[in-house]
Protein backbone atom coordinates (compact mmCIF):
# COMPACT_ATOMS: atom_id res chain seq x y z
CA UNK A 1 0.00 0.00 0.00
CA UNK A 2 1.43 3.03 -1.08
CA UNK A 3 0.07 5.84 1.12
CA UNK A 4 1.57 8.83 -0.77
CA UNK A 5 1.27 12.51 -0.32
CA UNK A 6 -1.30 12.75 -2.81
CA UNK A 7 -3.77 10.63 -0.49
CA UNK A 8 -3.50 12.91 2.42
CA UNK A 9 -4.05 15.41 0.07
CA UNK A 10 -7.08 13.83 -0.80
CA UNK A 11 -8.62 13.24 2.00
CA UNK A 12 -7.91 16.54 3.62
CA UNK A 13 -9.40 18.06 0.79
CA UNK A 14 -12.44 16.16 1.31
CA UNK A 15 -12.80 16.32 4.98
CA UNK A 16 -12.53 20.34 4.76
CA UNK A 17 -14.80 20.61 1.65
CA UNK A 18 -17.25 18.60 3.83
CA UNK A 19 -17.27 20.71 6.83
CA UNK A 20 -16.93 23.99 4.81
CA UNK A 21 -18.84 23.33 1.85
CA UNK A 22 -21.68 20.83 2.97
CA UNK A 23 -24.34 22.98 4.29
CA UNK A 24 -24.12 25.59 1.79
CA UNK A 25 -24.75 22.61 -1.06
CA UNK A 26 -27.91 21.54 0.89
CA UNK A 27 -30.79 20.58 -0.93
CA UNK A 28 -33.50 19.82 1.20
CA UNK A 29 -31.32 19.08 4.16
CA UNK A 30 -29.90 16.17 2.24
CA UNK A 31 -25.81 17.05 1.68
CA UNK A 32 -23.51 15.20 -0.71
CA UNK A 33 -20.75 13.24 0.84
CA UNK A 34 -17.54 14.07 -0.31
CA UNK A 35 -15.45 11.69 2.15
CA UNK A 36 -17.75 9.15 0.32
CA UNK A 37 -15.87 10.08 -2.98
CA UNK A 38 -12.56 10.22 -1.03
CA UNK A 39 -13.12 6.75 0.09
CA UNK A 40 -14.55 5.52 -3.40
CA UNK A 41 -10.77 6.34 -4.78
CA UNK A 42 -8.78 4.88 -2.15
CA UNK A 43 -10.66 1.86 -1.87
CA UNK A 44 -10.65 1.07 -5.92
CA UNK A 45 -6.71 2.56 -5.72
CA UNK A 46 -5.35 0.79 -2.62
CA UNK A 47 -7.83 -2.19 -2.05
CA UNK A 48 -9.90 -3.29 0.82
CA UNK A 49 -7.13 -2.70 3.79
CA UNK A 50 -6.66 1.34 3.11
CA UNK A 51 -10.29 1.41 2.43
CA UNK A 52 -11.94 -0.08 5.62
CA UNK A 53 -9.17 1.22 8.22
CA UNK A 54 -9.81 4.89 6.64
CA UNK A 55 -13.55 4.66 6.08
CA UNK A 56 -13.31 3.84 9.60
CA UNK A 57 -11.54 6.79 10.65
CA UNK A 58 -12.96 8.93 8.66
CA UNK A 59 -16.90 7.37 9.99
CA UNK A 60 -15.62 8.30 13.37
CA UNK A 61 -14.47 11.82 13.03
CA UNK A 62 -17.84 12.58 11.21
CA UNK A 63 -19.63 11.41 14.10
CA UNK A 64 -17.76 13.36 16.44
CA UNK A 65 -18.20 16.53 14.86
CA UNK A 66 -21.99 16.81 15.85
CA UNK A 67 -24.37 13.98 15.42
CA UNK A 68 -27.43 13.85 17.59
CA UNK A 69 -28.25 9.89 17.69
CA UNK A 70 -26.69 7.66 16.23
CA UNK A 71 -23.48 7.49 16.78
CA UNK A 72 -20.79 4.76 15.36
CA UNK A 73 -23.16 4.99 12.43
CA UNK A 74 -21.02 6.67 9.73
CA UNK A 75 -17.96 4.50 10.77
CA UNK A 76 -20.12 0.95 10.04
CA UNK A 77 -21.66 2.55 7.17
CA UNK A 78 -17.78 3.45 5.38
CA UNK A 79 -16.43 0.25 6.79
CA UNK A 80 -19.16 -1.80 4.87
CA UNK A 81 -19.07 0.75 1.95
CA UNK A 82 -15.06 -0.30 1.78
CA UNK A 83 -15.43 -3.53 1.95
CA UNK A 84 -18.32 -4.14 -0.54
CA UNK A 85 -16.24 -1.56 -2.47
CA UNK A 86 -12.99 -3.48 -2.38
CA UNK A 87 -14.21 -6.25 -4.80
CA UNK A 88 -13.04 -4.41 -7.70
CA UNK A 89 -9.62 -3.28 -6.66
CA UNK A 90 -7.60 -4.12 -9.75
CA UNK A 91 -11.37 -5.05 -11.62
CA UNK A 92 -10.78 -2.35 -14.14
CA UNK A 93 -9.21 -4.11 -16.91
CA UNK A 94 -10.94 -7.40 -16.34
CA UNK A 95 -14.57 -6.20 -15.51
CA UNK A 96 -16.93 -4.56 -18.30
CA UNK A 97 -17.17 -1.14 -17.80
CA UNK A 98 -21.13 -0.49 -17.54
CA UNK A 99 -20.70 -3.46 -14.82
CA UNK A 100 -17.96 -2.03 -13.22
CA UNK A 101 -19.05 1.67 -12.45
CA UNK A 102 -22.73 -0.07 -11.95
CA UNK A 103 -20.92 -1.75 -9.31
CA UNK A 104 -19.63 1.16 -7.57
CA UNK A 105 -22.76 3.34 -8.24
CA UNK A 106 -25.06 0.54 -6.51
CA UNK A 107 -22.05 0.34 -3.65
CA UNK A 108 -23.29 4.39 -2.94
CA UNK A 109 -26.92 3.95 -3.31
CA UNK A 110 -26.69 0.17 -1.30
CA UNK A 111 -24.54 2.63 1.62
CA UNK A 112 -27.57 4.97 1.70
CA UNK A 113 -30.12 2.49 1.62
CA UNK A 114 -28.95 0.76 5.33
CA UNK A 115 -28.44 4.25 6.19
CA UNK A 116 -32.24 4.94 5.86
CA UNK A 117 -33.30 1.81 6.77
CA UNK A 118 -31.21 2.09 10.22
CA UNK A 119 -32.56 5.75 11.39
CA UNK A 120 -35.76 5.99 9.24
CA UNK A 121 -36.85 2.22 9.63
CA UNK A 122 -40.49 3.00 10.20
CA UNK A 123 -40.95 5.13 7.03
CA UNK A 124 -40.58 2.13 4.90
CA UNK A 125 -43.63 0.54 6.55
CA UNK A 126 -46.10 3.47 6.39
CA UNK A 127 -44.77 6.05 3.70
CA UNK A 128 -42.58 3.87 1.45
CA UNK A 129 -42.30 6.59 -1.48
CA UNK A 130 -40.78 9.19 1.26
CA UNK A 131 -38.29 6.46 2.17
CA UNK A 132 -37.16 5.70 -1.19
CA UNK A 133 -37.24 9.18 -2.53
CA UNK A 134 -34.59 10.27 0.17
CA UNK A 135 -32.69 6.97 -0.13
CA UNK A 136 -32.62 8.00 -3.86
CA UNK A 137 -32.09 11.15 -4.34
CA UNK A 138 -29.44 10.74 -1.67
CA UNK A 139 -27.70 9.00 -3.24
CA UNK A 140 -27.53 10.83 -6.56
CA UNK A 141 -26.61 13.98 -5.10
CA UNK A 142 -23.87 12.16 -3.87
CA UNK A 143 -23.13 10.51 -7.33
CA UNK A 144 -23.95 13.61 -8.99
CA UNK A 145 -20.52 14.78 -7.15
CA UNK A 146 -18.94 11.59 -7.53
CA UNK A 147 -19.56 11.82 -11.83
CA UNK A 148 -17.98 15.44 -12.00
CA UNK A 149 -15.02 14.05 -10.07
CA UNK A 150 -14.54 11.25 -12.45
CA UNK A 151 -14.35 13.91 -15.27
CA UNK A 152 -11.22 15.57 -13.58
CA UNK A 153 -9.85 12.13 -12.05
CA UNK A 154 -10.68 8.77 -13.87
CA UNK A 155 -11.18 5.86 -11.92
CA UNK A 156 -8.84 3.62 -13.85
CA UNK A 157 -5.72 2.48 -12.16
CA UNK A 158 -4.47 -0.96 -12.05
CA UNK A 159 -1.87 -1.46 -10.24
CA UNK B 1 0.24 -21.18 15.09
CA UNK B 2 2.61 -20.52 12.17
CA UNK B 3 -0.96 -21.79 9.52
CA UNK B 4 -2.83 -19.71 11.77
CA UNK B 5 -0.96 -16.55 11.64
CA UNK B 6 -0.64 -17.23 7.72
CA UNK B 7 -4.07 -17.87 7.93
CA UNK B 8 -4.32 -13.98 9.48
CA UNK B 9 -2.12 -12.54 6.19
CA UNK B 10 -4.03 -14.16 3.76
CA UNK B 11 -7.09 -13.00 4.97
CA UNK B 12 -6.04 -9.97 6.59
CA UNK B 13 -8.98 -7.90 4.89
CA UNK B 14 -11.54 -9.66 5.81
CA UNK B 15 -10.27 -9.84 9.69
CA UNK B 16 -10.13 -5.94 9.53
CA UNK B 17 -13.70 -5.66 7.99
CA UNK B 18 -14.92 -7.97 11.02
CA UNK B 19 -12.50 -5.65 14.18
CA UNK B 20 -13.73 -2.83 12.26
CA UNK B 21 -17.39 -3.69 12.27
CA UNK B 22 -17.53 -5.20 15.52
CA UNK B 23 -15.90 -1.92 17.22
CA UNK B 24 -18.12 0.51 15.19
CA UNK B 25 -21.29 -1.96 16.25
CA UNK B 26 -19.81 -1.55 19.76
CA UNK B 27 -19.79 2.37 19.49
CA UNK B 28 -23.36 2.48 18.00
CA UNK B 29 -24.74 0.39 20.73
CA UNK B 30 -22.83 2.15 23.38
CA UNK B 31 -24.41 5.80 22.12
CA UNK B 32 -25.75 6.52 26.10
CA UNK B 33 -21.99 5.79 27.16
CA UNK B 34 -20.90 8.98 29.83
CA UNK B 35 -17.55 8.73 28.51
CA UNK B 36 -18.29 8.88 25.20
CA UNK B 37 -20.74 11.88 25.72
CA UNK B 38 -17.89 13.78 27.34
CA UNK B 39 -15.54 13.05 24.76
CA UNK B 40 -18.08 14.15 22.36
CA UNK B 41 -18.45 17.33 23.76
CA UNK B 42 -15.06 17.79 24.23
CA UNK B 43 -14.51 17.16 20.53
CA UNK B 44 -17.57 19.62 19.54
CA UNK B 45 -15.80 22.28 21.57
CA UNK B 46 -12.65 22.30 19.44
CA UNK B 47 -14.24 21.78 15.91
CA UNK B 48 -15.82 25.08 16.85
CA UNK B 49 -12.89 26.81 15.50
CA UNK B 50 -13.67 26.01 11.93
CA UNK B 51 -16.68 28.16 12.30
CA UNK B 52 -15.34 30.88 13.52
CA UNK B 53 -14.37 32.80 10.15
CA UNK B 54 -18.05 33.08 9.76
CA UNK B 55 -18.78 33.89 12.81
CA UNK B 56 -16.49 36.64 13.01
CA UNK B 57 -17.85 38.02 9.71
CA UNK B 58 -21.17 37.78 10.10
CA UNK B 59 -21.55 38.96 14.04
CA UNK B 60 -19.39 41.84 15.00
CA UNK B 61 -19.55 41.48 19.23
CA UNK B 62 -21.26 44.96 20.20
CA UNK B 63 -24.05 44.16 17.37
CA UNK B 64 -24.35 40.58 18.34
CA UNK B 65 -25.02 42.11 21.94
CA UNK B 66 -28.10 44.16 20.87
CA UNK B 67 -29.40 41.83 18.12
CA UNK B 68 -29.37 38.85 20.71
CA UNK B 69 -31.55 41.35 22.61
CA UNK B 70 -33.69 42.42 20.41
CA UNK B 71 -34.39 38.76 18.94
CA UNK B 72 -35.03 38.13 22.63
CA UNK B 73 -37.98 41.02 22.58
CA UNK B 74 -38.54 39.34 19.08
CA UNK B 75 -39.57 35.88 20.72
CA UNK B 76 -41.45 37.25 23.47
CA UNK B 77 -43.71 39.21 21.13
CA UNK B 78 -44.21 36.49 18.82
CA UNK B 79 -44.64 34.18 21.56
CA UNK B 80 -47.60 36.63 23.11
CA UNK B 81 -48.87 37.31 19.71
CA UNK B 82 -49.48 33.18 18.97
CA UNK B 83 -51.13 33.05 22.60
CA UNK B 84 -53.61 35.82 21.73
CA UNK B 85 -54.33 33.74 18.20
CA UNK B 86 -55.76 31.02 20.12
CA UNK B 87 -58.13 33.54 22.07
CA UNK B 88 -61.60 32.13 20.96
CA UNK B 89 -64.06 32.52 24.38
CA UNK B 90 -63.70 33.86 27.48
CA UNK B 91 -62.33 31.01 28.98
CA UNK B 92 -60.15 30.59 26.52
CA UNK B 93 -58.77 34.25 26.75
CA UNK B 94 -58.53 33.35 30.81
CA UNK B 95 -56.32 30.54 29.86
CA UNK B 96 -54.36 32.14 27.51
CA UNK B 97 -53.65 34.88 29.71
CA UNK B 98 -52.37 32.25 31.98
CA UNK B 99 -50.51 30.97 29.47
CA UNK B 100 -48.96 34.59 28.84
CA UNK B 101 -48.23 35.00 32.08
CA UNK B 102 -46.11 32.12 31.74
CA UNK B 103 -44.61 32.57 28.63
CA UNK B 104 -43.65 35.92 29.37
CA UNK B 105 -41.37 34.27 32.04
CA UNK B 106 -39.55 31.84 30.27
CA UNK B 107 -36.04 32.53 30.71
CA UNK B 108 -34.57 32.37 27.25
CA UNK B 109 -30.74 32.34 26.50
CA UNK B 110 -29.30 32.91 23.16
CA UNK B 111 -27.17 31.09 21.32
CA UNK B 112 -25.09 30.87 17.90
CA UNK B 113 -25.28 27.96 15.82
CA UNK B 114 -21.64 26.79 15.73
CA UNK B 115 -21.69 23.65 13.71
CA UNK B 116 -24.24 21.52 11.72
CA UNK B 117 -22.30 18.68 11.49
CA UNK B 118 -21.38 16.87 8.78
CA UNK B 119 -23.55 13.37 7.92
CA UNK B 120 -25.77 13.59 4.92
CA UNK B 121 -29.02 14.64 6.74
CA UNK B 122 -28.98 17.60 8.83
CA UNK B 123 -29.66 16.51 12.44
CA UNK B 124 -28.02 18.14 15.00
CA UNK B 125 -26.62 21.32 15.81
CA UNK B 126 -23.38 22.37 17.95
CA UNK B 127 -24.86 25.82 19.76
CA UNK B 128 -22.26 28.11 21.62
CA UNK B 129 -23.43 27.84 25.05
CA UNK B 130 -23.74 25.16 27.66
CA UNK B 131 -23.22 24.39 31.43
CA UNK B 132 -21.26 27.94 32.60
CA UNK B 133 -24.56 29.25 30.61
CA UNK B 134 -27.12 27.53 33.43
CA UNK B 135 -27.97 25.24 29.97
CA UNK B 136 -28.54 21.94 31.22
CA UNK B 137 -29.34 18.52 29.10
CA UNK B 138 -33.31 18.10 27.49
CA UNK B 139 -33.56 21.73 27.59
CA UNK B 140 -36.02 22.86 24.74
CA UNK B 141 -34.38 25.15 21.87
CA UNK B 142 -36.91 27.30 20.19
CA UNK B 143 -37.04 30.17 17.40
CA UNK B 144 -39.82 32.76 17.24
CA UNK B 145 -41.23 30.77 14.94
CA UNK B 146 -41.25 27.42 16.63
CA UNK B 147 -39.32 24.42 18.04
CA UNK B 148 -35.76 23.45 16.86
CA UNK B 149 -35.16 20.55 19.76
CA UNK B 150 -33.72 19.95 22.32
CA UNK B 151 -30.33 19.88 24.77
CA UNK B 152 -28.72 16.40 23.99
CA UNK B 153 -25.50 16.31 25.29
CA UNK B 154 -24.38 19.69 27.43
CA UNK B 155 -20.59 20.91 27.92
CA UNK B 156 -19.29 23.87 29.90
CA UNK B 157 -18.87 25.80 26.75
CA UNK B 158 -21.07 23.74 23.54
CA UNK B 159 -23.79 21.88 23.29
CA UNK B 160 -25.37 19.37 21.09
CA UNK B 161 -28.99 19.85 19.98
CA UNK B 162 -31.28 17.27 18.86
CA UNK B 163 -32.89 18.88 16.26
CA UNK B 164 -36.85 18.24 15.27
CA UNK B 165 -35.26 16.84 12.33
CA UNK B 166 -33.70 14.06 14.01
CA UNK B 167 -35.03 10.51 13.17
CA UNK B 168 -35.49 9.92 16.60
CA UNK B 169 -37.31 13.11 17.58
CA UNK B 170 -40.73 12.87 18.82
CA UNK B 171 -42.61 15.82 20.28
CA UNK B 172 -46.09 15.58 21.77
CA UNK B 173 -48.19 18.55 20.34
CA UNK B 174 -51.93 19.50 20.41
CA UNK B 175 -53.94 20.85 16.98
CA UNK B 176 -55.76 23.96 17.52
CA UNK B 177 -58.69 24.55 17.77
CA UNK B 178 -60.05 20.89 18.12
CA UNK B 179 -57.32 20.30 20.50
CA UNK B 180 -56.50 16.74 19.69
CA UNK B 181 -53.50 15.63 20.41
CA UNK B 182 -50.73 13.63 18.75
CA UNK B 183 -46.97 12.88 18.21
CA UNK B 184 -45.15 14.70 15.77
CA UNK B 185 -41.89 13.05 14.15
CA UNK B 186 -39.64 14.24 11.14
CA UNK B 187 -40.60 13.26 7.65
CA UNK B 188 -38.38 15.49 5.31
CA UNK B 189 -38.18 18.46 3.54
CA UNK B 190 -39.64 20.71 5.87
CA UNK B 191 -42.63 18.50 6.41
CA UNK B 192 -43.67 16.61 9.71
CA UNK B 193 -45.99 14.10 10.57
CA UNK B 194 -48.50 13.61 13.57
CA UNK B 195 -49.66 10.02 14.27
CA UNK B 196 -51.86 8.64 16.90
CA UNK B 197 -54.49 11.56 16.43
CA UNK B 198 -58.15 10.42 17.05
CA UNK B 199 -60.21 9.44 13.87
CA UNK B 200 -63.18 11.52 15.75
CA UNK B 201 -61.28 14.95 15.95
CA UNK B 202 -62.27 17.82 13.66
CA UNK B 203 -59.15 18.64 11.65
CA UNK B 204 -58.35 20.79 8.62
CA UNK B 205 -55.85 21.96 6.47
CA UNK B 206 -54.60 24.91 7.84
CA UNK B 207 -55.11 24.45 11.54
CA UNK B 208 -52.25 25.16 13.77
CA UNK B 209 -50.21 22.91 16.07
CA UNK B 210 -48.66 24.02 19.13
CA UNK B 211 -47.22 21.95 21.76
CA UNK B 212 -49.21 20.24 24.12
CA UNK B 213 -48.89 20.12 28.04
CA UNK B 214 -48.11 16.65 28.49
CA UNK B 215 -44.38 16.94 27.20
CA UNK B 216 -42.19 16.87 30.21
CA UNK B 217 -39.31 18.93 28.05
CA UNK B 218 -41.13 21.64 26.11
CA UNK B 219 -43.42 24.10 27.45
CA UNK B 220 -47.32 23.98 26.21
CA UNK B 221 -48.29 26.25 23.52
CA UNK B 222 -45.22 27.19 21.81
CA UNK B 223 -45.96 27.37 17.73
CA UNK B 224 -44.72 23.97 16.09
CA UNK B 225 -46.45 24.26 11.83
CA UNK B 226 -49.43 23.97 10.26
CA UNK B 227 -51.47 21.04 9.07
CA UNK B 228 -50.75 20.60 5.18
CA UNK B 229 -52.64 17.30 4.42
CA UNK B 230 -55.11 15.05 6.43
CA UNK B 231 -54.94 10.94 6.26
CA UNK B 232 -58.00 8.70 7.56
CA UNK B 233 -56.32 5.38 7.74
CA UNK B 234 -58.66 3.03 6.59
CA UNK B 235 -58.55 -0.02 9.33
CA UNK B 236 -57.79 2.35 12.29
CA UNK B 237 -59.16 4.42 14.24
CA UNK B 238 -56.83 7.00 14.09
CA UNK B 239 -55.72 10.00 11.43
CA UNK B 240 -52.24 10.92 10.10
CA UNK B 241 -51.64 14.56 9.46
CA UNK B 242 -48.83 16.22 7.50
CA UNK B 243 -47.46 19.10 8.87
CA UNK B 244 -45.42 22.44 7.28
CA UNK B 245 -42.79 23.97 9.42
CA UNK B 246 -43.06 27.72 9.79
CA UNK B 247 -39.65 27.96 9.11
CA UNK B 248 -36.28 26.33 7.23
CA UNK B 249 -34.03 24.23 9.86
CA UNK B 250 -31.17 24.55 7.39
CA UNK B 251 -30.39 27.76 7.42
CA UNK B 252 -31.03 28.93 11.35
CA UNK B 253 -27.90 30.75 12.62
CA UNK B 254 -29.15 31.56 16.24
CA UNK B 255 -31.55 29.88 18.27
CA UNK B 256 -32.82 30.19 22.15
CA UNK B 257 -32.70 27.54 24.62
CA UNK B 258 -35.33 27.60 27.26
CA UNK B 259 -33.44 27.46 30.36
CA UNK B 260 -35.51 25.76 33.57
Amino acid sequence: MKFNKRYIIFGLSATILQILLSDLLSIKLIRPDFILIFLLYLTIWEGRIAGISTGFLLGLLVDFIGVASYFGLSALLYTVFTYILGVIHNKYSKWPPILYHSFWSLCIVLLYFIRFSITSARLLDYNPQVFWGSVLFSSLYTLAFAIIVLLFLPLARDS
Amino acid sequence: MRSIYFAFLRQKDHVIFIFALFLSLLILFSGDNTEIAELRIRFSRYFAFTKIPSVWVTSKRSLDLENSDLRNKNLQLKLLLESMRNLENDNLQLRSLLDFKRESHLNLLPAAVHGKGITTTLSSFIIDVGTNDGVAVNDPVVIADGVVGKTMHVGETTSIIQLISDPDFRLSVRIVPDGAIGILSWLGNNICEIREVPKSAKINVGDLVYTSSYSDIFPASLPVGRVSAIFDERGSFQKRLKIEMHYNIGILEYVFVILD
